[in-house]
């Protein structure tokens, strides 16, 4: 079995979320799906994608370890987030043919089952503290178990996607939000706060002592990824459970703070990181120092089909993060997706993820990947991270 | 496909050498096979591996991963050498299954091959320097491209018996300095020497050995010290100015830990049959490459280990070289009617389904021998003892 050819897709869903979507065919009639987790960048990681497509097509797609190394070192300098990205795609969509050519799921391949689902979380929507409420409490009625929202805003975006965040405000707002929710869902419900890098870290440290009340499950992205160095600082002075990690393109970042048993979750984005090999071995590292993965998974199906996997397959899971029920949104893109019950994920035995991708839908709904996305400003106009 | 059954085999092939091999059956007609590292200790290890079978038993041989985490931990107790060397043998097995099942090579399984072949290094060791050196000569003759020894025993000192003779340290060390040189100026520039301490130093004595053997330039020394405390090669690092490998005593990932993590060896000695197979080697090799850490898997055992190894080698990036005491398809062919290939100082799994080695369970019946014994042993002149 020969790989043949490596296409992506950028499309828009009816529910207007965009997903940066790769397919690999091979000459044995088996295709694998991967995706991509930074779809901003997706002009210059298509442009990846081709590149390594050079190194890839006419390999036999059981040849895994053997390609990531190929598409990780080729280039002499190491591959950075746009090249990760591309080789994560890339990876996934190998492992979900080697899946197929042998009949088994995915995560049959990794050595699982080691459990028949995974607890997840979904997304709790609102940036007013009543909004904030009223969602949680409606996904607490579907029948999930662990909720999550961010870092609150403190003033709506314009319409050029610009917002105003005060950190203080922000701060303030958060830990009431925090009560009212834990007041309104009961103490049964596992909540998690990603603060999503937007504070410093004297910021975050006060705010999560007044958080300590409420018994987050975890609190996510305390600080700024660049410096993984400075979790030394945080780990002593913060007293919740610490998730980190979404942003890192491969095992080298997690070295640190994995090696120091600087964080509880290691938040290992699949689509980023270097796919289903590279998350592999850092979550089989994690193993060593009893940390849990909670893999990043704000994107689309196929990310999704690729956590569940990793999960159903790994001994080390804290939850699974799943913003809303899969098959619930974009079927007509995704006619297949994995399955949800009671606040639970699971991949299908099924050969492969479990998931499918319907390129004649995908014909009529490109779109344009390349996006800065949402921004935020302090009152002084200085830049903060959104 | 479910595992049906799990058998072991203590045997002893024409030359005098003992093997535990097992084999894990499937209702598919699959089976596979698999090798216990500590074979001294094979009757407690042949119990623990009846005591896992009952978690084995039933399952489908794929779920290697949950598997290992069952039979690890279990017992509540977290698996020791006893229980890692009947885990390694039933994982390796499994793996072997697992390719049997879908057709492909083991090291395919792994997302190889990363390479086409791994370079490896016979035992050379001789009774004397003499001895070691035509030993030497003659395995270069043949074709391979490494010699390795180990640190020499030493004159009597008045109480040997069977199975006990002397290694006095100081003395060894002039032997073991000799014998690097004359090895050098016998093999020439071009072969790689490595040599094994085989943790038959204390430290101060090993330092002091290596800093007259860096002249020499061997490839790596190994177990320079005991392999109980790894803190302990911190001291080593900072005073030793040579390749460091060590590893082949240690039976999970948890012994590894430090040592990777700080930088403290060179090249990790895993042994695939103690560590707890190639689920458990295979999480070691992978934090090792982030560390450039490359791996050597110990191989003194048979055509099983063997064959575990050179698959791993052949999935993994990060690879010094593969152990491999004589040349594969040379000796207990009876046993093992089908080994891995070796040619020219490089050896290598066949395109073939599992592992590409295979054990004739008949000629076992009458080749069995007792699992159970003791290595030689060594005492030091003043009669105390000192590791063989």
């Amino acid at each position: 079995m020969k790989v043949t050819k490596i296409t992506s897709y950028s499309v828009q869903g009816e529910s207007g979320r965009g997903y940066f979507i790769v397919k690999v065919d091979t000459d044995a009639g088996h295709y694998g799906l991967g995706e991509i987790g930074m779809r901003g960048w997706g002009v210059a990681i298509g442009h990846a994608i081709e590149h390594l497509s050079e190194l890839v097509i006419g390999s036999d797609p059981w040849e895994t370890e053997r390609l990531w190394q190929e598409m990780f070192r080729s280039g002499f300098f190491p591959a950075d987030t746009v090249y990760s990205c591309a080789i994560s795609a890339i990876d996934i969509a190998l492992w979900d043919i080697k899946g197929k050519s042998v009949d088994k799921p995915v995560y049959k391949l990794l050595g699982g089952p080691v459990r028949e689902k995974v607890v997840s979380y979904a997304h709790v929507q609102g940036m007013d503290i009543p909004d904030v409420v009223d969602s949680a409490k409606s996904l607490q009625d579907a029948g999930w178990k662990f909720l999550r929202w961010h870092q609150l805003e403190t003033a709506p975006f314009n319409d050029r996607g610009v917002g105003v965040f005060d950190p203080l405000a922000s701060m303030r707002k958060t830990v009431e939000s925090f009560s009212a929710v834990r007041d309104a869902v009961g103490w049964e419900m596992q909540l998690c706060l990603d603060i999503h890098t937007r504070l410093e870290p004297a910021l975050s440290v006060q705010m999560c002592r007044d958080l300590e009340q409420y018994k987050p499950f975890f609190i996510e992205d305390p600080i700024r990824s660049e410096n993984p160095g400075a979790y030394r600082n945080i780990r002593q002075q913060i007293n919740l459970p610490i998730a980190a990690g979404e942003q890192w393109g491969s095992k080298w970042p997690f070295r640190q703070v994995i090696e120091e048993d600087l964080i509880n979750y290691a938040r290992i984005d699949l689509c980023i990181v270097g796919g289903i090999t590279e998350a592999l071995k850092i979550t089989h590292w994690a193993e060593t120092h009893y940390i849990d993965i909670v893999p990043h998974n704000p994107l689309g199906p196929v990310s999704a089909a690729a956590c569940v996997s990793l999960c159903m397959a790994s001994s080390n899971v804290g939850a699974q993060e799943m913003p809303r029920q899969p098959g619930t949104s974009d079927n007509k893109l995704f006619p297949t997706q994995i399955e949800w019950e009671d606040g639970y994920s699971w991949c299908a035995d099924v050969p492969g993820l479990g998931v499918d991708f319907d390129v004649e839908a995908a014909e009529g709904a490109y779109v344009n990947p390349a996006s800065m996305g949402l921004q935020l400003r302090r009152p002084d106009g200085a830049k903060t991270n959104w | 496909m479910k595992v049906t059954q799990i058998r072991s085999f203590s045997v002893q092939d024409e030359g005098g050498r003992a093997y535990m091999i097992v084999r894990v059956d499937t209702d598919a007609g699959h089976h596979g096979l698999g090798e216990v590292g500590i074979r001294n200790w094979g009757r407690a290890i042949g119990a623990a591996i009846e005591h896992l079978s009952e978690l084995v038993i039933g399952a489908d041989p794929w779920e290697t991963e949950r598997l290992w985490q069952e039979m690890f931990r279990s017992g509540f107790f977290p698996a020791d050498k006893v229980y890692t060397c009947a885990i390694s043998a039933i994982d390796i097995a499994l793996w072997d299954i697992k390719g049997k099942s879908v057709n492909m090579p083991t090291y395919k399984l792994m997302g190889g091959p990363v390479r086409n072949k791994v370079i490896s290094y016979p035992h050379t060791q001789g009774k004397s320097t003499d001895e070691l050196i035509s030993n030497s000569l003659a395995a270069i003759e043949a074709g391979w491209k490494f010699v390795r020894w180990g640190q020499p025993e030493t004159g009597s000192a008045g109480f040997e018996a069977p199975g006990i003779s002397t290694l006095e340290p100081v003395e060894s060390m002039k032997i073991a300095i000799d014998q690097m040189g004359r090895m050098r100026e016998a093999v020439g520039p071009d072969i790689q020497m490595t040599f094994d301490v085989h943790t038959r130093l204390d430290t101060a004595h090993v330092v002091q050995m290596c800093k007259e053997m860096e002249q020499f330039k061997p490839f790596f020394i190994e177990d320079p010290i005991r392999s109980e405390n790894q803190g302990s090669y911190r001291n080593l690092r900072r005073q030793v100015n040579l390749p460091i490998a060590a590893g082949e005593q240690w039976a999970s990932k948890w012994p590894f830990r430090e040592v990777i993590e700080e930088d403290l060896i060179d090249y990790a000695r895993i042994d695939l049959c103690i560590v707890g197979g190639l689920t458990e080697a295979l999480k070691i090799t992978h934090w090792a490459e982030t560390h450039y850490i490359d791996i050597v898997p110990h191989n003194p055992l048979g055509p099983v280990s063997a064959a575990a190894c050179v698959a791993l080698c052949m999935a993994s990036t990060n690879v010094g070289v593969q152990e491999m005491p004589r040349r594969p398809g040379s000796y207990a062919t009876d046993l093992f009617p089908q080994q891995i290939e070796w040619a020219d100082g490089y050896s290598w799994c066949p395109d073939s389904p599992g592992l590409g080695v295979e054990f004739d369970i008949d000629a076992a019946e009458s080749a069995a021998v007792d699992p159970q014994g003791w290595p030689p042993r060594l005492r030091r002149n003043d009669g105390a003892i000192t590791n063989w």
